[in-house]
């Protein structure tokens, strides 16, 4: 959820910094554009121009009606006047007839602001006189602001608070729509992360999410039914094998005891003894991996029940060690094996099926055996992990246990296959390691692969109680 | 009476692996084994004459062997051995929780089954063993019935034996039985001791000296009760 969080601060950000520069923009372009159009002789200062090149003309007495109607044309205006300082008209050029009259004091100063019959007009003062140039009725627009200086201030203020109460609303809204999207899609994120850990979901299918929440909803019941098939199909399988290795029995009951009965009788010859003493060892090898792929199918699927109760390690390691030993002994003892267990773990326990974890031992020290024909020194070691110190815990430590063998190691597809999960080409025999590491993890341990042996680690459980 | 007098009756409904495990107790010298195939017939087989042993399956068309098993036990005491394909923990517990003198999963080995018939037929029927070969360990002889172990020598016989405490002799026994093997000290406690041997390591190296005391020659270098160092120890052929 936190980088859903992390997501919902970055869009509070940059639309925040989105509307910042859209605001600066804004007032950016108004000035260049204002500017822009004053320096390129706008028409406040355009008018001015034509009005003192005018104003100069017909001051120096020397002009033609031409001369002005040019200025005039240029200046794109329809008419001017001239008013001496009684208001009483005395030059005129393209002057409407309705405007062809003397002005009293009211009306220049009332027209030298606003317009005059409509006309926005520009007065410029010519030494005493007065020059009126005419524009085209709606050519202009001309306003004239008064206000108090206080006033102003008030208006400034005022300005700067709505600037900033807009900008603040405009804040809440965007945190405000923005957490509103953080819920429906916490929803949503929850919901996926409830399908990544095989749960089923079922969302509202109504709404801005609703479509969101139909695939999700979908696709959970697609999941759920596919689990359900993939269980249906593991479980018959496990119970395939269950019962090929339960009906196989009999018929190998049969094999192997008439085997060792011709390999017993002194009636045959030797040869014949020799075959059916061949025969009744291959059984049993058929018989040993009947029941590692039962175990393993049933460990794989979780079928297999684990009867857990109070196991002494250091006893359960001595067991399988001293059956080793006496099994490397009857073979000529090619096999020396030396344990080592840590004075702190004896008489510590584990939660454990003391049978399948005693299997696991074994497997491991016949792995050394199996594939070490011409012998190798077996090594076990046995310690305590104690446990790392956490508040609120009530951590016991583990117990790590290392099988090395001075033999040839482990190829390195089967080390791959402990450490990472890879599995091996199908040709490769890996039965009885797959069984071990099954049997490890079933009991909540971690195992390793080296390339002399296998170290694993065990948890231990609290203290037995007396 | 003798082991090999002992009428069996081999209950299965497997005909060929009937007549082999006749064939195998025959072998070894059982003259009086007898099969059936089905619960059925074993309850008129068992209505009509005594039997000494049942070598009994689990799985039969329409019955179970556990049902017929927990029948026969309300009438009567014979010694039952299971002889199964079941061979989960759950079938295994079940077999000898109700009584069962044995559990033994198939496939088999011939040897193995009739050492279990065997031994469970000398529990039963004590006096039915064979006339044992005489128990020794280096010069001397080991007497479990007697509980002593006996010097050799031309000594009056007071001196010859030495007496076994009750430890020493179920210590004994468990090395005689498991000759040549490594026992785990954890096996050796738990066999004496019980469940619960955890402490008891210190008094069993007591226990196993006092032994050593009475069947070695030199106790300080045994030459027959050996230390493995780490598991436990062994008696040595």
């Amino acid at each position: 959820m936190k980088s859903l969080m992390k997501i919902y601060l970055k869009y509070v950000v940059s639309v925040v910094v989105i509307a910042f520069v859209f605001f600066f923009f804004q007032v950016m372009l108004t000035l260049y554009v204002g500017t822009k159009l004053n320096l390129n002789g706008g028409p406040a200062e355009g008018r001015k121009v034509y009005a003192r090149e005018l104003a100069s003309v017909l001051e120096n007495g020397d002009w033609t009606e031409e001369q002005i109607e040019g200025i005039l044309a240029e200046a794109g205006a329809e008419f001017a006047m001239v008013l001496d300082q009684k208001g009483e008209l005395f030059l005129r050029f393209h002057l409407p007839q309705e405007l062809d009259r003397n002005y009293d004091a009211g009306e220049i100063a009332s027209f030298s602001r606003w317009y005059l019959e409509d006309y926005p007009v520009t007065c410029w003062d010519m030494s005493g006189n007065l020059l009126v140039i005419g524009y085209p009725k709606g050519s202009y627009w001309k306003y004239s602001v008064v206000m108090t200086m206080d006033n102003l201030n008030k208006y400034m203020v005022m300005l700067a608070i709505g600037l900033l109460a807009t900008a603040a609303f405009t804040l809440i809204l965007i945190i405000g729509f923005g957490f509103r999207y953080f819920r429906k899609m916490k929803t949503v994120v929850c919901a996926i992360n409830d399908l990544s850990q095989e749960k089923t979901v079922c969302l509202q299918e109504t709404g801005t999410m609703g479509e969101i929440g139909q695939s999700l909803n979908r696709t959970s019941k697609i999941l759920a039914r596919q689990r359900e098939k993939l269980q249906r199909r593991d479980e018959a399988r496990t119970r395939w094998i269950s019962a090929v290795s339960h009906d196989i029995r009999t018929p190998l009951s049969l094999i192997m005891g008439y085997g060792e009965i011709l390999e017993q009788r002194l009636s045959l010859d030797r040869d014949s003894r020799k075959k059916a003493g061949i025969i009744k060892e291959q059984s049993l090898q058929i018989k040993e991996l009947i029941e590692d792929l039962n175990l393993t199918s049933k460990l794989e699927y979780d079928m297999q029940p684990l009867r857990k109760e109070m196991v002494c390690l250091s006893a359960l390691l001595r067991e399988a060690v001293a059956e080793a030993v006496n099994r490397a002994e009857e073979n000529g003892a090619m096999y020396p094996v030396q344990l080592e267990i840590s004075q702190d773990l004896e008489g510590k326990f584990v939660q454990a099926d003391s049978r399948l974890l005693l299997r696991a031992f074994r497997n491991l020290l016949n792995n050394a055996v199996n594939h070490n024909p011409e012998g190798c020194a077996v090594s076990v070691n046995a310690e305590i992990e104690e446990p790392k110190k956490r508040k609120g815990e009530q951590q016991t430590g583990w117990a790590n246990l290392s099988f090395y063998n001075s033999g040839k190691g482990l190829p390195g597809e089967i080390e791959e296959f402990i450490n990472s999960g890879t599995e091996p080409d199908s040709g490769t025999h890996i039965m009885g390691l797959r069984i071990v590491k099954q049997i490890i993890l079933a009991h909540g341990g971690e195992i390793w692969a080296r390339t002399n042996g296998i170290e694993l680690k065990i948890p231990l459980c609290k203290e037995r109680e007396e | 009476m003798e082991c090999e007098q002992a009428r069996i009756l081999i209950v299965d409904d497997n005909l060929e692996l009937c007549q082999m495990i006749e064939n195998i107790l025959a072998q070894d010298g059982f003259l009086r084994v007898s099969y059936c195939l089905s619960c059925e017939e074993a309850r008129k087989r068992l209505g009509e004459s005594l039997w000494d042993f049942i070598i009994l399956d689990v799985n039969f068309p329409g019955e179970d062997g556990f049902h017929f098993f927990k029948e026969l036990k309300e009438k009567s005491d014979i010694p039952v051995l299971f002889l199964s394909a079941r061979d989960q923990n759950e079938d295994r517990l079940t077999g000898l929780g109700l009584g069962a003198d044995d559990y033994m999963t198939k496939p088999f080995l011939p040897k193995e089954l009739l050492l279990r018939v065997r031994a469970i037929l000398r529990r039963t029927y004590r006096g039915c063993e064979k006339t044992e070969e005489k128990l020794m360990v280096g010069e001397r002889e080991v007497d479990l019935e007697a509980g002593v172990v006996r010097l050799a020598g031309d000594l009056p016989e007071k001196e010859r034996e030495i007496p076994l405490t009750n430890k020493e002799y179920h210590l004994l026994k468990l090395f005689l039985e498991n000759r040549g093997k490594i026992l785990t000290l954890d096996f050796l406690a738990e066999a004496v001791w019980g469940a619960n041997y955890y402490g008891y390591e210190n008094t069993l190296m007591v226990h196993i000296r006092k032994l050593r005391e009475k069947i070695e020659e030199n106790p300080s270098t045994p030459q027959w009760l050996i230390t493995v160092k780490g598991l436990g120890y062994r008696l040595n052929r």
